[in-house]
Formats: structure tokens, C-alpha cells, sequence
């Protein structure tokens, strides 16, 4: 009861004192977009997200450093990136001699806007039983009907009874593909040699060749063989291309692709990894670790500063030399000491990166709050012997009463400080402790950008830039927030 | 004017214990007063208006504080006779006399009932209104703790009327200013209409004027005697300024170094000052004639106000006086009645 009225007051001020200006009006959509956005990411998060995002192998049929696909505005030459699951589509079966082939006819238009990255296979968590050997090929059919063939294959014989492959990236053998090219093109030779087509093969298996004009795009539509064979002892029998098929199913991964130059909303990272997907999926955890800390230290703070400066003696007393030892601890060490003695404790127990993220942000909010309560205690200690709070005694004010509707609103331009400031600097910290290699393993921003300065370089802007941005975003949101707050506390900054 | 007693303050003492060194903190040395207040009695009549005069630093504020229950006393009494509305409340926890020591605690209940009765208006119209909040704000703050009105409306026209008793009318224009978009003069209007708003019987005004312009202060004076016309409220008046008090006083109680040396009715104090001290201070009003406005007479006493803390022994004007005698640095004189209605406190008026 009293819990709903109150929450509606609230409502009532925020909707007449924030909404009313144009920053309290830009701070409030922001917030809600934040929130609405890190809600949306923390339901939507895969439930092995983070397992996933450090695991290299579904990553493979990415391309890797590559930007968004709308580069292509700015004249980025986009490849677009063509991928097919394997596991998913129409295939024909034959059985020739002692051998099982399934065959996945695809087509790829090429419309020549940049040569793709590459051609790849990749192949996770595939068994088979009871086959002698298992082989895959990848023939391209070219829009001029010449067939190269063989541009994949990969050859693999049991171990024992079984036939596995895990976490395979089958690549073209640049060397062989060379030869191949050349034997069906021999005035290639001309233009180029055998070295500089095994380097970058995409460029040649995608144009056209002639003395004159050397290489040109060969647009059109171009045919893809994925050819899967089994070979057994005796005659297979239909039972074996079922098992063969079944095999291929139930795999992790079974996928083709001809590896673009764009990729998705924001690109790719070093190991292919979406990057859309690590700032969205972090928004939650950067949420979650900014307010978090913001919140946590402004409460403490607000709390044992009040308590301080308006009860004093022995209580203040305690209060204030626990803050100056906290204060005499320097953080940085005890954060990467922190981490370092978890990383040992639980280096490979499966919650080990929130465990980590949940020690961080304890010491974030244990060394944060005693700034604020210093503030508190001594804007609470001047404003207590105001000639208004003895005036309010006199009407029979309750202490509680006072703190509320005397102290704390005067506090609020520092408590919208504390949250401004917190909030972006225990996300810093936070990208921090990454970069200094103290990774928690969870896809934050900082992480990102701390992979970027490892792995990345200058050019590659979609890697740090968007992070760069959403903890920007994610600060000024804070700060448009605090001065709004300011306003409500000072009326003398109000325009009448 | 005769009448019933509100207020009965019975050796009254308000010592304020300073920080001291580590060996009174740790209690092996006695610890050091302030004896702001140190003894004082007197009476006020409902619907009379009682002065506590005297410089700067004689206890002046601390005594409204006290009675205002602000400030806890070291000891004594002050016996208040309750109005027929507090009584009912009273009457439920049991307290039944006639009059209730108000410097005692009180349960939260007894105490709301008594803090209605007994309101204060500060010195500091500029600082005893939060510059915050707006005076619809400043004025509801009462009436929502003492949870009078039953909604937002109800309480906004007790607010209008209130601002109406002070005279800020009309009322609309001011419910919505803050405090700094108004003159000194209204912001102490404001204040009168904060204490006036839960309707007590007993109002501590602690220099209500001083702090204002010369030109506003004779208008609320006046706006203070009729309120005490129309509601028959009673005010402790404190203030250091003699021309004032034999205005607007009843009674008039001279305070010196924590004590009151002289009390009695207003006329025959202002006509006929008996303590060297009040002497000295009626010398010190300007001359009512306005062409020597600016001319003091100098007080034909010597020396500053000792401190509190070390207070003279035997009568503590003593090092001041021009007539001290030998019986004043040995013992302390009584409050004695002289005439009817005026009593001193000095060897000189001491019948032997
Ligand atoms: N909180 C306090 N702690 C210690 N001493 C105090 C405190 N408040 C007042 N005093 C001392 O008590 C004495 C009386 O102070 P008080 O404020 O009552 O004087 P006053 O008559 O109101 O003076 P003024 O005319 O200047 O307002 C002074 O000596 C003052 O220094
Ligand atoms: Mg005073």
C-alpha cells in the first residue's frame, strides 16, 4: 500500500522534474533503451553463450577481421558470406561399388562486389561406424561450365572401429588448387604464377582470364558439388546410406561456406567471432557490473554517511577510520590479486568467469563507497545544525523525516556524482582488468576491446569503435541523468 | 493582566559540556561547562507576552530552545499547562495534572501532542526556511507529520488560510515561490504561518525582527500582537533590544551571564530600572527622538561580558558594577520582590 504510493510518487517526480527537460527527457529514453536492450540480451542469451564465445571451433566458418556489412556504403568491397548447413538440405545418394556418396548440389551467385575471403568445410562432433574410409570433396562448376574439381578433399580412415571428426576447418590445399587452375587454364601462367594463385586462390577461382585484360571477375552462378562418400568392405546396402546420412545429421556442425568480406551487424573479431554479438550479449553483463556498482556504493555510502554525521559519537567514529583504512588500500593490486587467486582456485571449474565477475564487482563495490560517505557525513553534519531541521525538530519532525525530506534531496547531486562517475569507471576498471590479461572469460566490452588491442590494429574501426561507443553511450546516459537530478535538488537552477 | 499560568520555569539550567582535554574524556579530571543558562524561574500568563532581554551570548536563545524542547535541560523544571485539544491526548497515556513538566521525555505520541502546543519562530528568516522547497511545501510539512487534513486538498486550505492569518495574500501567488523569491519580511510571514499552522498555545519567538530591515520590523511586531489578539497565544519574546520590548512586552525579564537580574512588568521596568545592569542597557536605547537617532549614550558600565565558562563568584555582575560591594564578590544575591509585580536581584535593593 504505502509501497505503491510511494513508488507512484516517484513516478509523479520523475514524469514532472526529469521529463520536463530536454537532458532528464534524452537521459530517461537512453536508460530505458539501455535497460530495455540489456533485459532483451540477458533472455535471449544462449544458455552456453559463454562456453561457445571462448571455444574456437564453431567460429571456423566465419570470416575473421572482416567489417559489417553495411561498409559497403562507405565503398568497402563486400563479399557477401554464403554458408550452408549441411545438415539441413537436399542431397542425392548413389551407391558405386563399395562405396556410399551423397551428393549436396549448391549454388552460389557471385555478383563480383570483392573476392571472398575463402572456401571452407567445417565438420564437429561427426562418428561413423563400421566404413573403411570417409572422404569429402568439393567440386566448383564455373559460370563458363569449366568444373574444378576437387577443390576441397579430405581424406580419413577409423581409429579402431570408429571413424571420427572433430572441430575440422577443411580448407582447399592452395598448392594443388594452383596446379589445377592452371592445367584448365594454361594462359594463367601468363599472367600469373603458380605461387601467387596458391596465395590467393579466391581471385582466380572467380574470374576470368585473358592476355589482354589479364584477371576479371567472373560473374554468375556457380555450382558447389559437396560430395560425402563412405567406402565399406563388402557392397553397402541402404541401411549403410541411412547410417551415413544419420551420421551427418546428429553431427555438431556440417557446413559449407564461401567465406565473405562483410559479416553481420558489426563484424568479426580475430577468430571470426560476431562482434554484434559480444556487445550485445555484454550489455547486460556491463549493466550488470556498472549498476551494480553504482547502485551498491551509492546506497552504503548514502547510508553510513547519514548514519555518521547524524547520530556521531562512537558510530561515526568507527565508520570514519574504516573508511580511511579502505581508503589507504589501493585497489588495482587487490582487484588483479583477486583475480589471480581465482584464476588459480577455479581455473576450469565451469563458473569459473562468474565467480570471477561477481569478485570484481564485491571489491569494485567494497572500495567504492567511501568517497560518498565522507561527502554525506559532512554535508549531513552542516545541513543537521541548519536553522530549518531545528525547525522542523520543533514541529516534531522524526529523524527519519529529516534525512528524507531535508538531507538526502540535497544529497542528490552528489549521489547522481557517485552514480555517474561509478558507473562508467567500474565498466573501465572492468575493461581494464581484461586488457591487463586478467580475463574473466565472459564477453564483456572490455574484453573486446581488450582482444582488439592484442589481436586487432587501427584498421580494423569496427572492432574498437562500437564498444568504445557503448560504454560512451552507456556513461553519458549517467551524466545527461546526474544533471537532470541537479536540477530537481537546486531549484535556483530551474527556469521559472 | 491576571490570569491562569501556561508556563512555569523553575530553576532552570541548560549547561552546554565542552570536548575537553584526554584527561576529561577519559573522565579522571572534571569536565568543563558552558553555563549558558544557570538557575532562572519565571511565569507566563496565557495570552501574555514575555521578553527575555540581554546581550549577545546571556542565554537567551538556549532558554527558548529549552522550552521550545530543542535542547534538553541539566536540570529544573518547566511545568506547562496543556490546552483542552493536547489534554485529550494526555489524558489517554495517563498524564492528568493540570501541568506537565515538558522538560522531562515523553513517548512519541505525548510528545507530537505537546510539540503542537508549543511552536518557535527563529531569528533567521533566511536560514529557518529550506531554500528547497517551496513554501506550500514549507507550510504542509507540519500538517503531514502531525497527519492533519485528510488529503492533499484539505491540507491546502489550511495552508491558504494560514498564509491569509499572516497577511501573504493573496495566497495563491506565494504557495508555489521559494523562499528566495521572497523579502525578508515575508519569509518571517512564512515563518509566524509555520509555527501558527498546528495551532499552539505557546509561541517562542527568539528575535524575530532582528534580522530585518528597520522599515518592515514595526509590521510584524504588529502582525504578532494581533495574533496574540485573535488566538490568545502566549510568546516567550526574546530579544536584545529594549526599544522593542517596552513596546510589545507584558512582562520583561532582564538576563545577565545565564540569570535573570531583573523582572517585572513592562512599564515599571522601562520607567523605573533598578539593577545597575538594566540601568546600564535602558542607557543604550537610542533616544526615541528621531534627529538623535544615531547618538548612543555610553553605558556607564566597564568591561566585556566574562565567559560563560568561567563564571564571577558572588554576584557575576560584580566585576562590572560601578556600585559593587564588598557583600557582591562573596555571595550571590536573591531574586527578590521589590515593589508589586517587579523584582531585582541585587545587594543594593537586599533589605539587611
Ligand atoms: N551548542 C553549544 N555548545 C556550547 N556552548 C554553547 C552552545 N550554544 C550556545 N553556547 C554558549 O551558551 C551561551 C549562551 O548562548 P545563547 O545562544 O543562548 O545566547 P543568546 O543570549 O541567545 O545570544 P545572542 O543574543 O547572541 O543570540 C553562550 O556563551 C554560547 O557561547
Ligand atoms: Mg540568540
Amino acid at each position: 500500500m504505502t509501497l505503491s504510493k510511494g513508488f507512484k510518487s516517484i513516478m509523479d517526480t520523475v514524469k514532472a522534474e526529469i521529463w520536463s527537460q530536454t537532458t532528464g527527457k534524452v537521459a530517461l529514453m537512453l536508460l530505458i533503451l539501455l535497460v530495455a536492450l540489456g533485459i532483451a540480451a540477458a533472455i535471449m542469451l544462449p544458455p552456453n553463450f559463454v562456453q561457445v564465445w571462448n571455444d574456437l571451433k564453431p567460429w571456423g566458418l566465419k570470416p575473421k577481421n572482416v567489417p559489417p556489412q553495411w561498409a559497403s556504403i562507405f565503398g568497402y568491397a563486400c563479399a557477401p558470406h554464403y554458408e550452408v548447413d549441411l545438415r539441413g538440405v537436399t542431397y542425392r545418394t548413389n551407391i558405386t561399388g563399395n562405396e556410399v556418396v551423397i551428393r549436396y548440389i549448391l549454388t552460389y551467385d557471385f555478383i563480383a562486389n570483392g573476392y571472398p575471403q575463402g572456401i571452407a568445410v567445417s565438420i564437429d562432433g561427426f562418428s561413423l561406424s563400421a566404413a573403411q574410409s570417409f572422404k569429402v570433396t568439393v567440386n566448383i562448376i564455373r559460370p563458363d561450365n569449366v568444373k574444378v574439381p576437387e577443390v576441397i578433399s579430405y581424406l580419413t580412415i577409423p581409429i579402431g572401429m570408429n571413424i571420427r571428426v572433430d572441430g575440422a576447418l577443411l580448407n582447399p590445399d592452395s598448392m594443388k588448387l594452383a596446379s589445377t587452375l592452371v592445367t584448365l587454364y594454361p594462359q594463367l601462367l601468363t599472367i600469373a604464377n603458380v605461387y601467387d594463385i596458391a596465395m590467393k586462390y579466391t581471385i582466380y577461382l572467380f574470374s576470368k582470364f585473358s592476355n589482354a585484360t589479364g584477371i576479371l571477375p567472373l560473374t554468375g552462378t556457380y555450382k558447389v558439388e559437396v560430395i560425402v562418400s563412405a567406402m565399406y568392405s563388402n557392397i553397402p546396402t541402404a541401411k549403410d546410406v541411412d547410417k551415413l546420412i544419420t551420421a551427418i545429421r546428429s553431427s555438431n556442425s556440417f557446413g559449407f561456406a564461401i567465406i565473405g568480406t562483410c559479416y553481420g551487424a558489426l563484424g568479426t573479431d580475430y577468430r571470426g567471432r560476431d562482434l554484434f554479438e559480444a556487445l550485445f550479449f555484454g550489455l547486460p553483463i556491463a549493466l550488470l557490473i556498472g549498476f551494480g556498482t553504482a547502485v551498491a556504493t551509492t546506497i552504503i555510502g548514502l547510508f553510513a554517511g547519514l548514519v555518521s554525521g547524524y547520530y556521531g559519537g562512537l558510530i561515526d567514529e568507527f565508520i570514519q577510520r574504516f573508511v580511511d583504512v579502505l581508503g589507504s588500500i589501493p585497489q588495482l593490486p587487490i582487484l588483479i590479486l583477486l583475480a589471480v587467486a581465482i584464476q588459480q582456485t577455479y581455473g576450469a571449474h565451469p563458473n569459473k568467469p562468474f565467480i570471477m565477475l561477481m569478485a570484481i564487482l564485491g571489491a569494485l563495490i567494497v572500495f567504492g563507497w567511501g568517497g560518498l560517505a565522507i561527502v554525506v557525513r559532512s554535508m549531513t553534519l552542516s545541513i543537521k545544525s541548519e536553522a530549518y531541521v531545528e525547525a522542523a525538530n520543533v514541529v516534531g519532525a522524526s529523524n527519519w523525516w529529516i534525512m528524507r525530506k531535508h538531507i538526502i534531496p540535497q544529497l542528490l547531486p552528489y549521489i547522481a556524482a557517485q552514480m555517474v562517475y561509478a558507473t562508467p569507471s567500474a565498466i573501465l576498471i572492468e575493461a581494464g582488468l581484461s586488457i591487463l590479461g586478467l580475463q574473466h572469460g565472459l564477453p564483456t566490452w572490455g574484453g573486446v576491446l581488450a582482444d582488439a588491442r592484442i589481436y586487432g590494429n587501427i584498421a580494423y574501426w569496427w572492432w574498437i569503435f562500437p564498444p568504445g561507443i557503448a560504454i560512451s553511450v552507456t556513461s553519458l546516459t549517467f551524466v545527461l541523468l546526474g544533471l537532470a537530478l541537479e536540477r530537481i535538488a537546486e531549484p535556483r537552477l530551474r527556469r521559472v | 493582566m491576571t490570569g491562569e499560568l501556561i508556563l512555569i520555569v523553575e530553576n532552570l539550567k541548560k549547561y552546554y559540556m565542552l570536548r575537553g582535554s584526554l584527561l576529561q574524556t577519559l573522565g579522571l579530571s572534571p569536565p568543563t561547562y558552558v553555563k549558558a543558562v544557570d538557575g532562572i524561574s519565571f511565569t507566563v500568563n496565557k495570552g501574555e507576552i514575555f521578553c527575555l532581554v540581554g546581550e549577545s551570548g546571556c542565554g537567551k536563545t538556549t532558554t527558548g530552545k529549552v522550552i521550545a524542547r530543542l535542547l534538553e535541560p541539566t536540570s529544573g523544571k518547566i511545568l506547562y499547562k496543556p490546552s483542552q485539544t493536547a489534554r485529550g491526548v494526555l489524558e489517554a497515556f495517563n498524564y492528568r495534572d493540570e501541568y506537565i513538566d515538558i522538560a522531562k521525555e515523553y513517548s512519541k505520541e505525548v510528545d507530537k501532542a505537546l510539540r503542537r502546543e508549543i511552536q518557535m519562530v527563529f531569528q533567521d528568516p533566511f536560514s529557518s526556511l529550506n531554500p528547497r522547497m517551496k513554501i506550500r511545501d514549507i507550510l504542509e510539512e507540519p500538517l503531514i507529520i502531525h497527519k492533519i487534513g485528510r488529503d492533499r486538498m484539505e491540507r491546502l486550505e489550511l495552508i491558504t488560510k494560514a498564509l491569509e492569518e499572516v497577511k501573504l495574500v493573496p495566497a495563491q501567488e506565494f504557495l508555489d515561490r521559494y523562499p528566495h523569491m521572497l523579502s525578508g519580511g515575508q519569509r518571517q510571514r512564512v515563518a509566524i504561518a509555520r509555527a501558527l499552522i498546528l495551532g499552539p498555545s505557546l509561541i517562542v519567538a527568539d528575535e524575530p525582527v532582528s534580522m530585518l530591515d528597520v522599515s518592515i520590523r514595526a509590521e510584524i511586531l504588529q502582525l504578532m500582537l494581533e495574533i496574540r489578539k485573535s488566538k490568545n497565544i502566549s510568546y516567550v519574546f526574546i530579544t536584545h533590544d529594549l526599544a522593542v520590548a517596552s513596546n510589545i512586552c507584558d512582562k520583561i525579564a532582564v538576563m545577565y551571564l545565564g540569570k535573570i537580574v531583573e523582572m517585572g512588568e513592562t512599564l515599571k521596568v522601562v520607567n523605573n530600572p533598578l539593577h545597575p545592569y538594566t540601568k546600564a542597557l535602558m542607557q543604550a536605547v537610542p533616544e526615541p527622538d528621531p534627529r538623535n537617532r544615531l547618538k548612543f549614550r555610553k553605558l556607564d558600565i566597564k568591561g566585556e561580558v566574562p565567559s560563560a565558562i568561567n563564571i564571577p563568584p558572588g554576584c557575576r555582575f560584580h566585576p562590572r558594577c560601578p556600585y559593587a560591594m564588598d557583600v557582591c564578590k562573596r555571595e550571590e544575591p536573591l531574586l527578590i520582590d521589590v515593589e508589586k509585580g517587579h523584582s531585582v536581584s541585587c545587594w543594593l535593593y537586599m533589605r539587611k
